[in-house]
């Protein structure tokens, strides 16, 4: 991939730029017709993608990484005296 | 000095050498994590050199969903570095060695 562009001065461009036109006009014209497709593909992809991370980051959230339990243990009892 | 294609190429190149020394040598599992991320948008900067030199944007697009997969990868990798951590208290990879590979 590193060697390609000293070497082929033959290869076209498939969706050439235009001059006169902000870079990010075209990208988004290439983005919403001959990417619709991966595009919308990438965002269902993401949102599973954000499902899976709740789903394990969320289990046994009530645990505390930090404290120990006999701490955890200690704060209840106190409640209950209350 | 000019800025031209091979400047961005050879910083795209000692990234990727950066991230793939991380990924071999580190033995906590979040800078593994990180080193993957380097070499993920070291790739990244390479494509986006290389589309800007031929005025073609399909090195962009590819850019852009390199972008969301890397994304996605982390949502997942960080959830499973969680459990990991709830499960063992650590993330050093010599300690999670479970399988005696």
């Amino acid at each position: 991939m590193f060697a390609a562009p000293i070497f082929s001065e033959s290869v076209q461009a498939l969706y050439p730029m235009h001059e006169g036109v902000g870079n990010a006009q075209d990208v988004g014209i290439v983005l919403f017709t001959k990417y619709l497709v991966p595009f919308e593909v990438a965002a269902l992809m993401l949102l599973v993608a954000m499902i899976a991370g709740i789903i394990l980051a969320g289990k046994k959230m009530d645990v505390s990484l930090t404290e120990d339990m006999g701490a955890d243990d200690e704060i209840m009892i106190v409640k209950d005296e209350k | 000095m000019m800025i031209g294609l091979s400047h961005y190429l050879i910083v795209s190149a000692i990234l990727f050498s950066i991230g793939l020394v991380g990924v071999l040598r580190r033995r906590n599992l979040l800078m593994l994590f990180f080193a993957t991320e380097v070499m993920l948008n070291a790739v990244n900067i390479a494509f986006a050199a290389i589309s800007h030199y031929y005025n073609d944007l399909t090195g962009q697009m590819f850019a852009f969903f390199i972008i969301a997969i890397a994304a996605s990868e982390v949502a997942v990798g960080l959830g499973i570095l969680i459990v990991l951590y709830k499960k063992h208290g650590s993330l050093d990879l010599d300690d999670l060695a479970t399988m005696r590979g």
